[in-house]
């Protein structure tokens, strides 16, 4: 045999032997159906941008909240997708500095509380709706969730549990605590709604003022998803 | 007449790890610079702009960890990464992967840091001042750089991926030990024939 028909038939050889170890080892390379899906984690529908109404400065303080007929409609949602089926997630808000500035501080003034009350189909767990379709883990928590309804009542904001201030936008907070593992996941919507309020004392200056919320989606997994 | 979804953007490491997929590692020395890259995709039913930009971490009320916004002062991967392209406009269900570099400071203490790369979508109104409150969204994938003296050496695979222990059931590396040993049997067997040829004939 000539030397580059013996060197042919040697690489033969060797790519046989690989193939060999390769159907060998590897795993499901016979399956006949391949599904892919592409792991995502994204905010499908987010709040719109909204005003307080206008008030006048008094001696007293005045109590202002987003939704003043008490109603937490369908422009105050926030809806999550995750479609990754493995490990968990972290929503959370941050306001940015009113500007310009007002004398005092109106972040420390500026609240929110969220409910899972909407009217889309799903089922609430520690204030947190899970859209219809949604399936996994439905261990999340909404740490500023409220049951009641009358979103124009202050009290919502800044009585128990919320007099201890941690609520208040001056820091950012946590929406959606939903951390989990690499052993479990969550396919689906998680859904909730947002409702604010704005305490305008005497000491603030009359003006127009404006802030940016800023909802930021961050992974929280332990552990290594594949 | 189902409602435009004009919101959903996506970001995440473009090539796995061997900790958490989810997130970013990288280890440094001081003084170097280490290169990654996201991929950024746009999941909405229109054109989005997404802006990428790299941030400290802060935390919440709650004590977790979240990224600081762009505009206050960033000490460490919020200062030290840049983005290649830290402006982007995507087509609906259209992705692009963006690199981004850290360059570490001669002078950082040994340790870990943990920061973020974020990405915004950059709306027409972004900049629009009017009375009120606006919303904005951000998707902030977890960075964590490691510094120190004796940096990992990270090695990737044809798909970029990191090489560990699974790569003997890969494909391209029994097609690369297939030819390697051909080359080395190749070589012996061509030497072999050379040194009979030049045995002397009497």
């Amino acid at each position: 045999m000539t030397r580059p028909y013996s060197l042919l038939v040697f690489s033969l050889l060797c790519a046989f032997v690989a193939l060999v170890f390769e159907v060998q080892y590897a795993r499901g390379v016979n399956s006949t159906i391949e599904i892919s899906r592409t792991p995502y984690l994204f905010f499908a529908d987010v709040p719109n941008s909204f005003s307080f109404n206008p008030v006048t400065t008094a001696v007293t303080d005045t109590e202002l909240t987003s939704d003043s007929d008490g109603v937490l409609g369908d422009e105050r949602l926030l809806t999550v997708e995750d479609t990754r089926g493995c490990g968990g997630l972290l929503l959370q808000l941050e306001a940015s500095t009113f500007t310009p500035a007002a004398g005092a501080s109106l972040n420390n003034n500026f609240r929110v509380v969220t409910s899972s009350q909407s009217g889309d189909v799903g089922t609430e767990v520690n204030g947190i709706k899970y859209l219809s379709g949604f399936e996994g883990d439905q261990s999340g928590i909404a740490p500023l969730n409220v049951a009641t309804v009358n979103f124009s009542d202050a009290e919502l904001f800044t009585a128990a549990p919320f007099d201890d201030g941690r609520n208040i936008l001056n820091q950012p907070v946590d929406l959606i605590q939903g951390d989990l593992d690499s052993n479990s996941g969550r396919i689906g919507q998680m859904q909730l709604g947002l409702s604010f309020y704005v305490n305008i004392t005497k000491y603030f200056n009359p003006g127009t003022y404006t802030s940016t919320l800023t909802f930021t989606l961050t992974d929280s997994t332990q552990g290594n998803c594949p | 007449m189902a409602e435009l979804n004009t919101e959903s953007y996506t970001l995440r490491p473009t090539y796995k790890n061997n900790i958490n997929a989810n997130k970013i590692f990288l280890e440094a020395a001081p003084g170097t610079t280490v290169e990654d890259f996201v991929t950024v995709g746009n999941q909405a039913d229109v054109p989005l702009t997404i802006h990428l930009y790299a941030a400290d971490m802060t935390s919440t009320q709650d004590g977790r960890a979240v990224s600081k916004n762009p505009g206050l002062p960033q000490e460490t991967i919020g200062k030290w990464v840049v983005i290649e392209q830290s402006e982007i406009t995507l087509q609906p269900d259209e992705s692009a992967v963006v690199g981004f570099k850290a360059t570490i400071p001669p002078e950082t203490v040994l340790g870990d840091y943990k920061g973020a790369i974020v990405a915004t979508k950059k709306s027409p109104d972004y900049y629009e001042i009017t009375p009120g409150v606006k919303a904005s969204t951000r998707i902030a994938l977890e960075t964590n750089i490691t510094v120190t003296d004796t940096p990992q050496v990270v090695s990737r695979g044809l798909d970029g991926s990191v090489l560990d222990g699974s790569i003997i059931i890969s494909w391209y590396f029994w097609l690369s030990l297939t030819f390697f040993i051909g080359s080395i049997i190749y070589f012996v067997y061509t030497g072999k024939r050379g040194k009979i040829k030049k045995t002397p004939t009497p």
